[in-house]
């Protein structure tokens, strides 16, 4: 039997790597384009709901579970895709930072109220990937998949933009679209390929959290803000700074949980955030900008 | 020459910037009034036709209207990104509904609006180091965390099992309604008045319209950017907790799920919708989507996608607002799609022809302006400056020239404020100004202008004027001759004609002037310049030259220029110094300087070049 503070430490952990999947989308995103995608929820809630269609259609096997998991992924590009054409490229220019808000508020607003129409808003229960048969030390298998994606995402995006000449040119375009576009690179087209990423990964994640507390039609929004809080700490730009981010926030909400009263709980989240973005606007890993005069 | 006396009558933050306040604070009474009556009319019209149901629905228009107006100030007028507006909403309502039973209503509703701007001066105060998205989450962080003291602070709000507000309306549903729509004209005629005085005519407002778009040139014009910041966010806090006040009124019952972000949603929806350009697109937005709602009763259910379906199209649109967007199109039909030309473009730039005198406050030559030692600022690796020392005396011009990189605009920012240098020491006349910034500088009596151009969008040339003076103003005492220098810099510069135009339009060499215009408006003992004359013509040039040599003569001040071209250079300053890689490798007279083998080496890179060569190196 764990003692009362190895099964924090679990719940953290676990509580945390959902944070930290929701806030590597973002910084996906973010890094590369500068535009944060406040419509993340209703992404995370279409992965899990397409999990839940294919669910009630086939029955599972392996077989249907890896077509589920390629088919969530091109779901997720695809809707980032469609994301940058609506929200991002017709502002290329214009750099309203307000209106790209309000773009992607607009999408969440139709994507969440079309699913809650279909899908009303109950939770829907959905069959995890791995099964609670799977156990390793205090987690079960859903909590393992939960945990492993954002700790693969993290190790597989970091080889990515080190080792690969797309990494690289992301890079590239993320620094200086200018210079980028002088030296041959279409911006666009990585413009297209961060949006996709970031939602792709959103999807998986809306997949993989449904597996262990259910499907929603709409991600509540306080859910979206700690992923916005863990990617803060990580400065926006770096994604291993998400996922530290995202544990430290869920030890924060597990321990002061249970330390601490409901209402003081989520106020210390925000005031969190609050001293990060004052004092470190760059977050703890990242570097902040010069703007030129 | 009356034209100038309106910008520097007082200088304080909401003092009147135009001309005889007096009368303008009339002519805003009769605005007010006819307001009121329009109000009084509409309300009638509306209640005549239907009903008390419809003076309900005219008092959540006025609510949404006040909230939008709010919002319109800080996102509209000031360009910073909020999303606080339910929180906001939130803290006028609970305020109202937690002492209007010990207070009354009116003092109530006083201390609920006076509670909305103090909250909106903490939420604004991110906003001094934040913009664009990190704000925006700063703010949303703000509604969430107010939202969780709705719920929880039961022994106040009463959480879930709510808080009811009675504060002694008619009971009668008719009486009650009329009082409500009463209020709701009140609150929204006073807005809009109140909103085009602030923004329109005010020191803030300017500041705020200037800090839009160039903080930099706010801050570089003696503005206290983040005092106006945050008094932006009061001013939409306070309008906020109107809102708040008549919500509270008209539910009667204070619900905590009313003030989630969604309500946020909805006041940033109504305003782009609305557009920002004015405060009528604050009236305009929420007219649109409460009168769409209401006369497509089916819409209801489908509301979220009505908002955001609405939002797509004016995003992908490009136009900012549904305004914009259908007036985009009106002009389309109407005259062709048209660029028009810039202002002042087609004309050769006039000789200087002003006739001054020598001002009676002129500087006598030869005193200290400027003493900088071994000031250093270093970007990660890059050395920008590396322990550069100079010293600037009245009544000289003096060029920094060097390669591009040098580190010659780092420098200037150190200079003037906009950047902290890591190392070395920084006196104006003496006074040692290194932990001051950009604002207090100005008012030590130094100016600068800025390399691209710095005209500001939405100001007109006078107001570019205005800014400068009124920037200055804050210490400085004024010797009654204010109106006759900024008549004389207008003169010389060849303003007269723009006054009343946007800086946008006008021709690129005018918006340059237009740029030095507002630095000289401060009546500065040091002038920096930050290539001056780059891009302009060569008659444009010999204007430019001449009018700053005038300046120069009027007035005793010490110029500073930064230029690449070398005949301007040449023709302007008495002593050079060359940078090269952060540091200062050459100085002296021109002449010399521009034929040392070190300076020739550093532009072109060969011993073999002569002056003649460097002369012809850049520009006309």
């Amino acid at each position: 039997m764990p003692g009362l503070y190895e099964s924090l430490v679990t719940q953290s952990v676990v509580l945390g790597a959902q944070y930290a999947l929701v806030a590597i989308g973002i910084v996906v995103l973010f890094r590369h384009t500068g535009i944060a995608n406040f419509a993340q929820g209703e992404i995370l809630a279409l992965g899990g709901l397409a999990a839940l269609e294919v669910q009630r259609a086939f029955a599972m096997s392996i077989g249907v579970q890896v077509a589920l998991v390629v088919g969530v992924s091109l779901l997720g590009g695809a809707i980032g895709a469609v994301m940058y054409a609506v929200c991002h490229a017709p502002l290329r220019r214009a750099q309203d930072d307000l209106l790209v808000v309000v773009g992607t508020l607009a999408v969440a607003l139709l994507l969440g109220n079309a699913f809650r129409f279909q899908y009303g808003s109950e939770t829907h229960s959905v069959a995890p990937l791995l099964t609670d048969a799977v156990r390793f030390r205090g987690f079960a298998g859903p909590e393992i998949a939960v945990i492993a994606l954002p700790v693969m995402l993290v190790v597989g995006w970091l080889a990515l933009q080190r080792y690969t000449r797309a990494g690289r040119r992301l890079t590239a375009v993320a620094q200086n679209p200018v210079g980028a576009t002088l030296c041959g690179i279409d911006v666009r087209v990585w413009f297209v390929v961060a949006w996709a990423v970031s939602s792709l990964v959103g999807a998986l994640a809306g997949m993989l959290v449904g597996g262990l507390i259910g499907v929603r039609a709409t991600v509540p929004l306080g859910y979206l803000i700690k992923g916005f809080i863990a990617a803060v700490f990580g400065g926006l730009t770096s994604v291993g700074g998400a996922l530290v981010g995202g544990i430290a926030l869920g030890a924060v909400d597990v321990f002061g949980g249970y330390y601490l009263p409901t209402a003081v709980r989520d106020i210390v989240g925000f005031a969190l955030l609050i001293s990060v973005l004052l004092m470190r606007p760059q977050g703890m890993f990242g570097r902040l900008t010069e703007s030129r005069l | 020459m009356t034209r100038f006396r309106s910008y520097l009558t007082r200088a304080s933050a909401f003092g009147p910037l135009l001309d005889r306040p007096r009368m303008r604070a009339r002519r805003l009474f009769l605005w007010w009034v006819l307001g009121q009556v329009i109000g009084f009319v509409l309300l009638t019209a509306v209640e005549a036709r239907w009903g008390s149901y419809g003076l309900s629905v005219f008092t959540k228009g006025a609510i949404l209207i006040l909230n939008v107006a709010g919002l319109g100030i800080v996102i509209g007028a000031a360009g910073q990104v909020s999303l606080a507006s339910a929180g906001l909403f939130g803290v006028g309502a609970y305020t109202f509904g937690i002492v209007e039973p010990s207070t009354g209503p009116v003092l109530g509703a006083a201390i609920a609006i006076a509670a909305g701007f103090l909250v909106g001066v903490i939420v604004g105060l991110p906003a001094i180091r934040l913009s664009g998205l990190y704000l925006a989450l700063a703010t949303l962080a703000f509604v969430e965390a107010a939202y969780q003291v709705w719920w929880n602070a039961t022994s106040l709000t009463g959480g879930s099992s709510g808080l009811i507000v009675s504060a002694g309306l008619p009971t009668n549903i008719e009486d009650r309604g009329r009082v409500l729509g009463q209020l709701g004209v009140l609150g929204v005629g006073t807005a809009i008045v109140l909103y085009r005085y602030v923004v329109g005519q005010t020191t803030t407002g300017l500041s705020w319209r200037v800090l839009r778009h160039r903080p930099a040139v706010g801050a570089s014009s003696g503005m206290r950017v983040g005092r106006d910041r945050l008094l932006a966010f009061g001013v939409a806090g306070a309008y906020s907790g109107a809102a708040g006040v008549l919500f509270a009124l008209q539910a009667g019952f204070l619900d905590p799920s009313v003030f989630d972000i969604s309500k946020s949603v909805e006041h940033l929806v109504a305003l782009i919708v609305g557009g920002t350009a004015s405060v009528f697109g604050a009236v305009i937005g929420p007219a649109v989507l409460i009168y769409s709602l209401e006369a497509f009763k089916g819409l209801a259910e489908y509301r979220e996608f009505w908002y955001g379906g609405l939002i797509l199209l004016i995003v992908v649109s490009g136009r900012g607002s549904l305004a914009g967007l259908l007036g985009r199109l009106v002009s389309i039909v109407l005259r062709g799609d048209r660029r028009t030309q810039a202002i002042g473009a087609d004309r050769t730039p006039e000789s200087v022809d002003a006739s001054i005198e020598p001002r009676a406050t002129a500087i006598e030559p030869g005193r200290v302006l400027l003493e900088v030692q071994d000031v250093a600022r270093h970007y990660g690796g890059v050395k920008a400056v590396d322990g550069v020392s100079l010293t600037i005396l009245s009544g000289e011009t003096v060029g920094i020239i060097g390669p591009n990189g040098a580190g010659k605009t780092s420098l200037l920012n150190i200079l003037s404020g906009l950047d902290r240098e890591a190392a070395g020491s920084c006196a104006i006349e003496g006074v040692r100004v290194d932990h001051l910034p950009a604002a207090r500088r100005v008012q030590l009596g130094l100016s600068r202008t800025f390399q691209n151009v710095a005209a500001v969008e939405g100001l007109t040339t006078g107001e570019h004027l205005a800014l400068g003076a009124r920037g200055a103003a804050a210490s400085m005492s004024y010797d009654g001759r204010e109106e006759e220098w900024l008549s004389v810099v207008t003169d010389l510069f060849g303003l007269r004609p723009y006054l009343d135009v946007d800086t946008a339009s006008l021709a690129y060499g005018l918006k340059k002037r237009a740029d030095i215009g507002r630095a000289l408006a401060a009546q500065p003992r040091l002038l920096l310049l930050d290539e001056p004359a780059a891009g302009l013509g060569s008659a444009e040039m010999d204007v430019l030259a001449e009018a700053l040599v005038r300046v120069r003569e009027v007035t005793g001040a010490g110029i500073v220029l930064i230029e690449h071209n070398m005949r301007f250079v040449r023709r302007m300053c008495d002593r050079l110094i060359v940078m090269v890689a952060g540091s200062v490798v050459v100085e002296g007279q021109p002449d010399v300087v521009l034929a040392d083998e070190r300076v020739i080496a550093a532009y072109l890179g060969s011993q073999r070049a002569t002056t003649e060569d460097l002369a012809i190196g850049k520009g006309p």
